[in-house]
C-alpha cells in the first residue's frame, strides 16, 4: 500500500527533515512511525500525501507514483485516503455535518449521498449528535473526532493520520485507537505517526522508530488493545 | 472518475459560491463595493461622454441640415417611397417636403423688401426638396458616403449640405469619444488595481479554507470553478447596485438641468442598452478575473 525507498527532504537551508527513508506498509497493515519532535515524522506524513515534494526516492502509495501524479491524479488519490492532522482542520462556517459531507461532495458523491455517508461516519465516531453545530461550538477534542469522520466518509482504502491524538485527552486517545482499529480490522490500511504514549500503549502494531530522518529500528508495540 | 470533470452538477458551484460569499460578509463587502465603485465611475464617464457628444451635435445640428432637390417630374407617388426610405436610415431624425410653393414662399419671405426681384419669375423654376435633419448621434465620418448614396436615388437631382459644419463636427466628435475612451482606460485600470487588491484580502481570509478543500482533494473546476462563479456573482451584482446609483443620480439631475435648459431636451439622454450590458458585463470579469488573481496568487494548486 505505501512503499518509499530512498526518500530525502531538505528544506531550504535547514538540516536534513528525511534520509533515505525506507518504507513498506502492508495493505491491511496498521503501522505507526514514532520518534521525538523534529525527526521527520511530520515530513514524511506530507510526502505521503503528495503536499512535499522529496529531493529523491520514490514514493508509491495505493499504486501510484507520486512523483508521476499532476494535481487531477493527485486529487483523485486523495478522494481515496482518508487523512487526519494534528489540528482538526474543519471549515468555520460549515455546519458539522456538511463539514463531514464536503469531502464525499469533493469526491463525486451527490448532495444527499454525501450527507447519509456524513452522518452514518459522525455515528461510527460518536458525534452525530452535534450534526449540526457549528465547529467553534465543539472541544478541541470533539472538533478532532469531528475530523476523523471526515477522513472515514469516503471509505478509504488507506487511512493516514499525523499526531491525530495530540490535543486529546486519556478518554479520547483510547476512543481514536478504538476506530482507526476498527477500520484495520474491516480492511483499510492505517499509516499513523504518533509520539504519544497514551495511544502507543494501547496498539498492538508494527512500530517506526524515527531518528534525525532516518528510520533507526522497527519493534512491535505492546499487546494491549483488543 | 476525474476530479473537475463535470459529474458534478451546477448545483454544486452555486452552494459552495453563495456559501463562500455569505462566508465573510465583511470581505465580500469589500469586494463588492470596490466593484460598485469602479463600475459607477466607469458609468459616470461613459454617460457624460455620451451626453457631451450629443450636446456638441446638438450645437451644430442647425447647420447640418441637408437639402435633396427633386427632379421636376418627380411624381407625388415617388416622392413619399422617397420620404419614407431615407426616414429609415439611422442618420435621419426628421424628413420635411418643401413643394415648390413652399420653396417659392420662403424665398420670398427670406427676401423681405427685395421681394420684388422675384415678380417677373415663375413659382415653378424653384425645385421641391426634401429637408433632413441629422440625428444627433451619426457617425460625421460616414455621412459624406451617406449623401453620396441619397444623391444617386432615383428621382433626386441635386443634394446639399454645409460643408464647413460637417468638418467641424467630424474633429469636435471624435475629440469627445477618444477623451471619453481614454477615462474609461484610466479607470478601468485603477480599478483592475483596486478590486484585485481587495480580492487577495479576501483569498487571505479564505486560505485555510481552501487548503483544507485541496487537502480532501478539490482541484480543477471543482476548486476554481465556485471562486470563478462567486466572482461573477459579486461582480455583476456590484455592477447592478452601481447602475441603480447611476441611475437614481441621473433622474435627478436631469430633471433639474432640463427645467433651466429644456432646448437640451434632445441631447440629454440615459446609457443605451448596450452601455447597460457593457457595464454589467465590466462589473463581472472584475469579480470573476479579481477573484481567480486574488485565489491564484495565494493557491498552491497552480
Ligand atoms: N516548513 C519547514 N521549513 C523548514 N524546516 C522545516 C519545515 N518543516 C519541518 N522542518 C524541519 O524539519 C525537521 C523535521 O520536522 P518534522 O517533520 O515536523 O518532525 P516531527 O513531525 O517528527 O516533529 C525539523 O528539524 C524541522 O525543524
Ligand atoms: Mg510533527
Amino acid at each position: 500500500m505505501i512503499r518509499l525507498s530512498g526518500i530525502s527532504k531538505r528544506y531550504n537551508g535547514s538540516r536534513v527533515a528525511l534520509d533515505a527513508v525506507e518504507l513498506h506498509v502492508h495493505e491491511g497493515e496498521f503501522a505507526v512511525v514514532t520518534g521525538p519532535s523534529g525527526s521527520g515524522k511530520t515530513t514524511l506524513f506530507r510526502v505521503l500525501i503528495g503536499e512535499e515534494k522529496p529531493d529523491s526516492g520514490t514514493a508509491i502509495v495505493d499504486g501510484r507514483n507520486l512523483s508521476r501524479l499532476d494535481a487531477s491524479g493527485l486529487a483523485e488519490l486523495r478522494h481515496q485516503l482518508g487523512l487526519v492532522f494534528e489540528e482538526p482542520r474543519l471549515v468555520d462556517r460549515l455546519s458539522i455535518i456538511d463539514n463531514v459531507a464536503l469531502a464525499a461532495d469533493l469526491a463525486g458523491a451527490t448532495r444527499s449521498e454525501a450527507r447519509e455517508r456524513a452522518a452514518a461516519c459522525l455515528d461510527r465516531v460518536g458525534m452525530l449528535g452535534y450534526r449540526d453545530c457549528r465547529p467553534r461550538d465543539l472541544s478541541g477534542g470533539e472538533r478532532q473526532f469531528v475530523a476523523l469522520a471526515r477522513a472515514l466518509v469516503n471509505d478509504p482504502v488507506l487511512i493516514l493520520a499525523d499526531e491525530p491524538t495530540l490535543n486529546l485527552d486519556p478518554d479520547y486517545t483510547l476512543e481514536m485507537m478504538r476506530v482507526l482499529t476498527e477500520c484495520c480490522a474491516a480492511g483499510a490500511t492505517v499509516f499513523m505517526a504518533s509520539h504519544d504514549i497514551e495511544a502507543l500503549s494501547v496498539l498492538r502494531c508494527r512500530v517506526l522508530l524515527m531518528n534525525g530522518g532516518r528510520m533507526q529500528s522497527e519493534g512491535f508495540g505492546e499487546p494491549a488493545f483488543l | 472518475m476525474s476530479p473537475g470533470s463535470s459529474r458534478q452538477n451546477f448545483s454544486y458551484y452555486l452552494r459552495r459560491a453563495a456559501d463562500s460569499i455569505v462566508a465573510a460578509p465583511v470581505v465580500s463587502g469589500v469586494t463588492v463595493s470596490s466593484i460598485a465603485v469602479s463600475v459607477l465611475f466607469m458609468a459616470l464617464i461613459v454617460l457624460m461622454g455620451g451626453n457631451a457628444g450629443r450636446m456638441v451635435a446638438l450645437w451644430s445640428a442647425s447647420g447640418m441640415d441637408v437639402s435633396l432637390y427633386l427632379e421636376l417630374d418627380a411624381g407625388e407617388e415617388q416622392v413619399v417611397e422617397l420620404k419614407d426610405r431615407l426616414a429609415a436610415y439611422p442618420e435621419v431624425a426628421r424628413v420635411n417636403y418643401l413643394s415648390r410653393e413652399e420653396a417659392w414662399q420662403f424665398l420670398a419671405d427670406n427676401l423681405g423688401d427685395s421681394a420684388e426681384l422675384l415678380s417677373g419669375l415663375d413659382s415653378s423654376v424653384l425645385p421641391a426638396s426634401l429637408e433632413l435633419s441629422l440625428a444627433l448621434d451619426a457617425d460625421p465620418g460616414s455621412l459624406p458616403a451617406r449623401f453620396e448614396e441619397w444623391a444617386n436615388l432615383e428621382g433626386v437631382d441635386d443634394l446639399q449640405y454645409n460643408r464647413y459644419e460637417l468638418s467641424r463636427r467630424s474633429s469636435a466628435l471624435p475629440l469627445v469619444a477618444w477623451l471619453t475612451l481614454g477615462l474609461c482606460a484610466v479607470a478601468g485600470l485603477a480599478s483592475l488595481i483596486i478590486v484585485g487588491a481587495g480580492y487577495q484580502l479576501a483569498a487571505y481570509s479564505r486560505r485555510e479554507e481552501l487548503d483544507v478543500m485541496r487537502l480532501l482533494g478539490a482541484v480543477g473546476n471543482l476548486y476554481w470553478g465556485p471562486i470563478l462563479l462567486a466572482g461573477l456573482i459579486e461582480g455583476t451584482a456590484a455592477a447592478g447596485i452601481a447602475l441603480g446609483v447611476t441611475l437614481m443620480g441621473y433622474g435627478a439631475l436631469s430633471s433639474v438641468v432640463l427645467r433651466q435648459l429644456p432646448l437640451l431636451g434632445e441631447a440629454v439622454a440615459f446609457l443605451s442598452p448596450t452601455e447597460i450590458v457593457r457595464l454589467l458585463g465590466w462589473g463581472a470579469f472584475l469579480g470573476g478575473f479579481g477573484s481567480l488573481i486574488g485565489m491564484w496568487r495565494i493557491s498552491k494548486w497552480r
